[in-house]
């Protein structure tokens, strides 16, 4: 079988995007009533959902650090999905691998050092993949944790890249991802532009990167402008709601 | 959450104490004696959600959820959510049983859905639970296992029903079984054929072939309770449950609820005794509730 082409001489892909647009990103936050913070978010057809518990106690007291908080992620892929089912699995290496990837990430950004002796625990759920995990989950891992209120330096976006034939491609779906294209996951912090995480575990052409980065980067500013949206509208929404309440309960006609 | 790192304000005299907001002095009353809170509720007839105590929460269901499944159904029970989706894989049929498909369900209660449970292995509760539900699944089939079947002792199909508990506040086992009710009304299987010849199993070419759909044989409702100092409360919410002495299942056919023999399982394990009236009493509204839900159209 010859080899999918993902990008037509038109210049579109197999979903009819260009090579440098993202798919369609929608979230919300605080979607779980028992979690201190949540998300939900979308990033084509690629669906995960954030739930931030703590900072709270630690479980376990010798894993307590003195003077930080620890972070705990726990990353998990619903057995429904993917195309093939794929019974859920502990101890799944790829997983652990991600886990690990993300806490990194996370304790790179988030104010520690504050929460002394406490345990800040993220849990990861996809509930449906296409390509992009590992950069939905770090996403909607940002807005649960800015929803849960725990003290950032920045936001975290990330994006991925591929490059075909020359061409890079903004945030790959599962079809691409899947054809062996070379692939770049960059997490970036949007407002000094530093990399806390880039993963690329193929070979590509020392002359194509500078370029492929690039646009990863504009990906992350673009994905960037999309969160803060979500994270100011709804706290706008908050402010009023709280404002309704204060009213009514010193009796005021908010009417 | 612990403070900022502000500078301390200068030490002033204490202030007089403010009239608080009421809604904050309840919530910090619940917080530190939540057993009183409930009762003081109890004693007025009422609960804290401002539900009776024989009433339960609504039941929503958003059908097809899951693009990626066969089919799929979240329902919500209040603020509690199960997502249910199941997929269908081809396998070959039971020695015993050479005409039947199987139906294989799993309830997961991951860490994501509530603060109480923790990553690792899941805790015994929520293995009793899944279990509980298993059971339930097994002694009331709900889909006709025959109709699974594609080829007799060559080929069937197996379908995998995933649930899981995305917001668990209380009550999730009603919530499951209503979410795999629905989302086995939901599945479309495409049409196979088994070839003798090559003991492959392949999807009908023929374009006018609709997919099939399953014969339900019976919309189980479960309808759980929960007894705190002698109330009995209906679908009780997380924080009752995490009260109670004791709790009640009892499972009914929505289909035959008017008929004599609605019942399919009542389970109780353990906890506080309850009288005979009690359970009559638990029983007669599981089946109002269980026609309610039909009567909404709910599980069709």
């Amino acid at each position: 079988m010859g080899r999918l082409e993902l990008l037509s001489p038109e210049g579109l892909r197999v979903d009819g995007r260009r090579a440098n647009e993202l798919r369609k990103v929608s979230a919300k936050t605080g979607v779980l009533a028992q979690a201190d913070g949540s998300a939900y978010l979308e990033m084509g057809n690629t669906k995960v959902l954030a739930a931030v518990y703590g900072p709270r106690e630690c479980r376990m007291r010798s894993q307590a650090l003195h003077d930080r908080a620890i972070i705990n992620v726990e990353f998990t892929q619903a057995t429904f999905s993917r195309i093939e089912r794929r019974p859920t699995r502990k101890f799944d290496r790829k997983n652990m691998e991600v886990q690990l990837q993300i806490r990194d990430t996370f304790e790179a950004v988030v104010d520690t050092t504050i929460y002394p002796r406490s345990q800040i625990d993220i849990y990861l759920q996809i509930m449906q993949a296409d390509g992009g995990q590992v950069q939905a989950c770090i996403n909607a891992a940002t807005l649960a944790l800015i929803n849960a209120g725990v003290a950032m330096r920045d936001y975290v976006v990330a994006c991925t890249v591929g490059n075909v034939d020359g061409t890079p491609l903004l945030d790959l779906n599962h079809i691409e991802e899947s054809q062996g294209t070379p692939e770049i996951t960059l997490a970036t912090l949007p407002r000094s532009g530093n990399v806390v995480l880039i993963q690329m575990e193929s070979r590509l052409h020392m002359d194509k990167l500078e370029k492929t980065l690039q646009l990863a980067n504009d990906g992350c500013a673009q994905i960037h402008e999309r969160l803060d949206e979500v994270v100011r509208k709804e706290l706008r929404d908050l402010v009023h709601k709280v404002g309704q309440h204060s009213n009514t309960v010193r009796g005021v006609s908010t009417a | 959450m612990a403070p900022g790192n502000t500078p301390a304000p200068a030490p002033a005299p204490a202030p007089a104490p403010q009239p608080t907001d009421p809604a904050a002095a309840a919530a910090a009353i619940k917080k530190l004696h939540p057993r009183a809170y409930l009762a003081r509720f109890l004693a007025a007839g009422v609960r804290p959600d401002a539900r009776q105590p024989s009433h339960f929460r609504t039941l929503r269901i958003t059908p097809s959820a899951v693009s990626t499944a066969h089919g799929s159904a979240l329902a919500h029970l209040g603020q509690t959510t199960v997502l249910c989706a199941i997929k269908a894989e081809v396998a070959v049929p039971a020695l015993d049983k050479p005409d039947r498909g199987f139906l294989v369900v799993n309830l997961d209660l991951p860490p994501l859905c509530s603060g109480k449970h923790r990553p690792g292995p899941p805790a015994a509760e929520a293995q009793a639970l899944a279990h509980q539900f298993a059971g339930y699944v097994e002694s009331a089939p709900i889909v006709d296992l025959a109709k699974l079947c594609i080829a007799e002792r060559s080929a069937c199909w197996v379908l995998y029903a995933d649930l899981l508990c995305l917001n668990d506040d209380g009550n999730v086992l009603d919530a499951a079984v209503a979410a795999l009710v629905a989302a086995l009304r939901s599945v479309r299987l495409p049409r196979a054929e088994y070839d003798d010849d090559d003991g492959a199993v392949r999807a009908s070419t023929d374009a006018t072939n609709r997919p099939i759909t399953l014969p339900i044989l019976r919309t189980p409702v479960a309808c759980s309770f929960a007894v705190v100092d002698n109330h009995l409360l209906a679908d009780p919410t997380a924080d009752e449950a995490a009260l109670a002495s004791a709790s009640v299942t009892v499972l009914v056919d929505a289909d035959r609820s008017a008929d004599s023999d609605p019942l399919l399982a009542v389970t109780k394990r353990g906890g506080t005794p309850l009288s005979k009236p009690q359970l009559a009493q638990c029983i007669a509204l599981a089946r109002n509730r269980a026609r309610a839900v039909s009567s909404a159209g709910l599980l069709a």
